[in-house]
């Protein structure tokens, strides 16, 4: 696995998209909705995966003495680990623009509470349990599956905005600043945790099942 | 023994099917595998490797059933993939290092030696080497981590005489310790004459022979005659031929040579062998 995680990151992945987990300073503009900060990495997954197919990478892979289950575990873990570094590199963002720039809150979108960040997690979860197993299931077709998965993600999105700023339970507590409704952001944030990890996991499985019958 | 054994190897598409494919290579030898566009090669190829799911058969490598021992067979494995150019903007250098990680036996000053041996810069990017100097490249990473097995899809295609001749030439010496062996498809028959000792042919996914290469044409013939002389016995006798207004020109079985009868006889070449079999079906 060390082995395929070198391969993914020295000859797969250019570092190039690394660069994108630094859409997180976005956090530091006040007052707008921060869950698009969060969806430019899907631009880089998206070339990450096409990239892939222009360099024969599951082929290449597929040649070398490893299991076929193993390719498809490294690029998940990859994918996985960008999402997470994403999310570590937007809060000390997220804390600035609480503490210093716009200490009234977000007058548009979702204050950057603990709440907030276990919703991200969950907007990942939903995007790996969607794309990830449809692109294995032909290991070429990109196009597709991130549409769909985006089309969810977006869905989603919203409807936590709407939601956080209608139902009034979570307009006060959960979308809340400081540390009043902490219990019950924390709460959000590791179910987030929790739900991150089980769709992922479940949904690397899948993408095995699918990637081990397809013919190269 | 046997290094590569293909025992029923069988694959069903929609339009294509691989039928019973089975042959056999030794150790040190150089298997060619022939048969024109579409005939099956590539996709026996990576049926052996497991990359295209068999549905029936087994394969056996260095006296292992490749199913079972997939990775630790991998490992002596080389397997290059015609007209498949990997990482063409990385270099030379970038690729062998990711590579060199998952060979047990990788040999890093045997890598340089070959990088040296073939004229090849780790710091050009893979795109930059001509296709002769691509297959060179695939040898180098095939030999550097041991295989004992090299399994080439059309490693000359694209490639110019000079290079070609070269190539050939490499493969002819690094089989010479009969430590390795190699089997590579192409559909060029002159790669076949100058260098291959067996010969593996497929034909619309099935096997039509597998034979050492003088055996393997020993057992045809090209008969000519004049126009009277394509009697109807004949004609069905003949695997495959051609008509002009002067008579014919066919491929025959040398055990069904027909005597007494005023044809020109002539040893068979690999190149009518695979025409005039393709023609068969047309008449």
């Amino acid at each position: 696995m060390k082995n395929l995680f070198y391969k993914e990151f020295k000859l797969a992945i250019p570092s190039v998209f690394l660069m994108f987990l630094l859409f997180g300073a976005l956090l530091l503009i006040p007052s707008w909705p921060f869950f698009i900060a969060f969806g430019y990495i899907f631009i880089a997954f998206m070339n990450i995966f096409l990239v892939g197919r222009e360099n024969q990478d599951i082929f290449f892979t597929a040649t070398l003495p490893v299991p076929k289950r193993d390719a498809v575990r490294a690029r998940i873990y990859a994918i996985a680990a960008m999402e997470l570094a994403e999310v570590a590199v937007a809060v000390p963002f997220a804390m600035v623009n609480t503490l210093v720039i716009s200490p009234l809150g977000n007058q548009i979108g979702m204050n950057p509470n603990f709440a907030f960040f276990g919703f991200v997690l969950m907007l990942y979860a939903i995007f790996n349990a969607i794309f990830l197993p449809m692109f294995y299931k032909t290991a070429h077709k990109v196009g597709t599956p991130i549409l769909i998965a985006l089309a969810a993600v977006l869905v989603y999105a919203v409807a936590v905005e709407a939601a956080v700023h209608t139902v009034p339970y979570l307009k006060t507590n959960i979308n809340a600043l400081g540390a009043d409704h902490l219990s019950s952001q924390l709460v959000v944030l590791a179910a987030g945790i929790v739900l991150f990890v089980l769709m992922t996991l479940s949904s690397l499985k899948r993408s095995i099942k699918n990637f081990e019958k397809v013919d190269l | 023994m046997d290094i590569l054994s293909v025992h029923n190897l069988s694959k069903k598409y929609e339009r294509f099917e691989l039928k019973n494919v089975s042959f056999s290579l030794e150790h040190g030898y150089i298997m060619g595998f022939i048969g024109r566009n579409g005939a099956g090669k590539t996709t026996t190829l990576k049926s052996i490797l497991n990359l295209v799911h068999a549905d029936g058969g087994q394969v056996t490598i260095l006296g292992q059933d490749f199913s079972r021992n997939e990775l630790e067979l991998k490992q002596k494995i080389g397997f290059m993939l015609g007209g498949t150019t990997f990482y063409p903007k990385k270099k030379l250098k970038t690729v062998a290092d990711a590579v060199r990680r998952f060979y047990d036996e990788w040999d890093d000053a045997l890598f340089s030696d070959y990088l040296t041996k073939f004229a090849l810069d780790p710091d050009k990017k893979v795109e930059e080497l001509s296709t002769g100097m691509q297959v060179k490249f695939a040898l180098a990473l095939a030999l550097s981590h041991n295989a004992k097995l090299l399994i080439l899809d059309e490693p000359t295609s694209g490639l110019d005489p000079v290079s070609r001749d070269e190539i050939l030439e490499l493969f002819q010496e690094l089989i010479e310790d009969g430590k390795r062996s190699i089997l590579f498809s192409t559909h060029i028959t002159s790669d076949l004459e100058k260098c291959a000792d067996y010969i593996t042919y497929i034909k619309n996914g099935e096997i039509v022979a597998s034979a050492e290469k003088d055996e393997f044409l020993e057992r045809y013939k090209l008969v000519r005659g004049g126009t009277g002389a394509l009697s109807g016995e004949l004609r069905k006798k003949l695997i495959g031929y051609k008509e002009n207004s002067f008579g014919f020109t066919g491929l025959i079985r040398a055990a069904e040579l027909p005597q007494g009868q005023n044809l020109e006889v002539s040893p068979a070449d690999i190149e009518s062998v695979m025409i005039y079999f393709e023609k068969e079906q047309k008449q």
